[in-house]
């Protein structure tokens, strides 16, 4: 097929061209052309690679594709139906024991025409394992933050206790959610702290900042419940390179028995 | 039939008896009695304890009776109990059928069975055989009252055909909502004895392993050999016990969630991934694959123990669970790690729970391979023999 359908899609325009084939066959990404039964016409020699398979042509795509991402490869081949231009999708393929990530992009070949449509899969296996490394480790750690006893905290440095950031211990703590203290101009951290002691965390805090020491405090809130709790907090200053005040961050806990 | 429709057929049959056709009177005079002949075959299947067994023996007698002039002609029910991943042919040990026959059968109606999209009635040629293959739906159920013959049905047989489908279809929608009243009736009374195992002897299994591992602790320290073993021993042995015994209340407590092995394998891949920094991936490339319940519960507690030793000791980063199909259409699960892999000190610190996982994968009749991964690591490889016929 390919033999035929290539060199009256490219003519060979002088000999030092070099052959479309050839051209096809030496990148790195899998090329592809499918007709309207998403049969293989073609393929280059990487997809060839890629699959560990020669025999390819006159078989359905999908034939080769994960079975969990077929429905991601229907849902494309639907968009190319209807001759719109789909957005790119990530999908994997098998080969032997092992799976290939790789970015999957379509088009037709000779637009207005809707068929045939060459495809690109470019293998981004070594990026997708990255991402997968990275996004364990977010969540590993946003996971251990959460679970915390206790509340950490980054927050502006104003009377109300701007919070930019309370981990999820918040909710046990103060009985509000984090959402719902996280830049809400109506809550705010610092209405929380009983009237008497407001006072006093709020110099002991700036004492400490203006040393550029780190604080201890021990002080009362109202709980969402309407109980008064005693919490104590460790924290200290976020500066700029010049000394100023960018914030504070800290933790927030009680050793009150619930 | 309607009762007013019965006697209207009793009261022609008499008539037509008068009229001196006896050879004509035949058929309608049979199927009054085949009527009662159905409900009488519809209460003893309701009946039944073991399917298999006591089917064929119930639907021998309207194999000849039906109105098939001495033709070859052998009932064969195909269901889809609940709970079964593959659909139970029976048939009679007794009459043998022309060989692929089975096959067959499961080629022609396992996909329509497991999609739940029955048509109509089916007449298909045996393949290599002068035999046809009809196939009525079981109505309201997911089966089928296969009939295999040689002789293509005339009307009146094929009338006889659907009314026994339905009487079969009745008994067995009895039979099938006494089975699943047991099958819940048993697992409530499991999960109660588990939760019973747990808040008792689990406390004070729990208590003697934290003692029993003090007492070996402060014996290594005495000069006396001879209570140093039986204080290693002791500890050893508790603590074998306590796993058992965790082993067998998670096992009893455990439920297949989304009612497939593939939702319940993502649920326990999604499990761990939440407790852990490492990177997990699901590869399920069987999603058509469905074992029993019976077979994906025991899985599951596979990859449980095996994500759990993988977690706590392996010191992996990476961690991939598979399922495979084979090239002859079996399950393979195969569970790998990047750590450190097997050396024979972890062997032994791992023992009780590569000893359980050997005695799931035996329990379900599957070969089980612990070992190392080419690459590094630790890989667990579980062949499933193919689906029970």
């Amino acid at each position: 097929m390919s033999a035929r359908l290539l060199p009256r899609l490219w003519p060979r325009a002088d000999t030092r061209t070099p052959v479309p084939e050839q051209l096809l066959d030496s990148l790195d990404e899998a090329v592809l052309l499918l007709d309207s039964d998403a049969r293989i016409l073609y393929g280059n020699r990487r997809w060839h690679a890629l699959i560990d398979r020669h025999d390819t042509a006159g078989s359905q795509l999908g034939a080769y594709l994960h079975p969990a991402d077929l429905a991601l490869w229907r849902g494309l081949f639907e968009q190319l139906q209807q001759a719109q231009r789909p957005a790119p999708i990530w999908l994997r393929i098998p080969c032997g024991a092992e799976l290939h990530w790789c970015e999957l992009r379509a088009q037709p070949l000779q637009p207005p025409h809707p068929w045939p449509v060459s495809l690109t899969l470019c293998d981004i296996t070594p990026q997708v394992r990255a991402d997968q490394v990275r996004a364990a480790s977010h969540r590993s750690l946003s996971q251990l933050v959460g679970n915390l006893p206790l509340m950490l905290y980054r927050a502006r440095n104003n009377r109300n206790w701007s919070m930019e950031y309370v981990s999820d211990g918040c909710l046990e703590l103060t009985g509000y959610s984090a959402d719902a203290l996280v830049n809400q101009p109506r809550l705010s951290y610092g209405s929380l702290i009983h009237p008497d002691d407001a006072g006093g965390v709020w110099q002991q805090v700036q004492d400490a900042l203006h040393r550029q020491q780190p604080f201890e405090l021990h002080y009362r809130i109202h709980h969402a419940d309407g109980r008064l709790c005693a919490v104590s907090e460790k924290g200290s200053g976020l500066y700029s390179d010049t000394g100023a005040i960018l914030g504070v961050e800290g933790v927030v806990f009680t050793l009150e028995q619930r | 039939m309607a009762n007013g429709a019965q006697h209207t057929l009793t009261g022609l049959s008499g008539w037509a008896r008068r009229l001196g056709g006896r050879h004509r009177a035949q058929p309608l005079a049979l199927s009054e009695r085949l009527e009662e002949r159905l409900q009488s075959l519809s209460l003893d299947v309701a009946g039944c304890t073991q399917l298999h067994t006591e089917l064929p023996p119930l639907l021998a007698p309207f194999e000849n009776a039906l109105n098939l002039n001495g033709a070859r002609r052998c009932l064969l029910p195909l269901l889809l109990l609940p709970g079964h991943g593959e659909a139970l042919l029976i048939r009679s040990p007794q009459a043998p059928l022309p060989p692929g026959t089975e096959a067959f059968i499961g080629y022609q109606f396992d996909a329509s069975l497991k999609n739940g999209a029955l048509a109509g009635r089916l007449q298909l040629p045996l393949p290599a055989s002068d035999h046809l293959l009809l196939a009525e739906p079981l109505p309201g159920m997911a089966g089928w009252l296969l009939l295999l013959t040689d002789t293509p049905l005339d009307s009146a047989a094929e009338r006889e055909l659907v009314a026994l489908a339905a009487a079969l279809a009745r008994g067995l929608a009895i039979w099938s909502a006494h089975q699943q009243r047991l099958e819940q009736a048993v697992s409530d009374e499991r999960r109660a004895h588990a939760a019973e195992l747990h808040d008792s002897l689990a406390q004070i299994l729990g208590y003697l392993r934290l003692r029993t591992s003090r007492l070996d602790a402060h014996c290594s320290d005495c000069d006396r050999p001879e209570l140093q073993a039986l204080a290693a021993d002791l500890s050893q042995q508790t603590r074998h016990a306590y796993r058992l015994l965790r082993d067998l209340i998670s096992s009893a407590r455990l439920t297949l969630e989304g009612g497939s092995l593939h939702s319940a394998l993502a649920g326990v891949v999604r499990e761990f991934e939440q407790r852990s920094a490492l990177v997990f991936e699901l590869d399920d490339r069987c999603p058509q694959l469905e074992p029993d319940e019976g077979i994906a519960i025991q899985l599951l507690m596979i990859v449980r123990e095996a994500l759990c030793n993988a977690v706590r000791h392996a010191h992996a980063s990476h961690l991939r669970v598979q399922l495979l199909p084979d090239s002859d259409g079996k399950l393979r699960l195969r569970i790998e790690d990047n750590g450190q892999g097997l050396d024979d000190s972890r062997r032994r610190h791992d023992s009780f729970g590569l000893g359980i996982m050997q005695e799931r994968a035996a329990r379900i009749g599957a070969q089980l391979c612990i070992g190392n991964r080419p690459g590094g690591g630790t890989r667990i490889e579980l062949q499933l023999d193919g689906p029970t016929p």
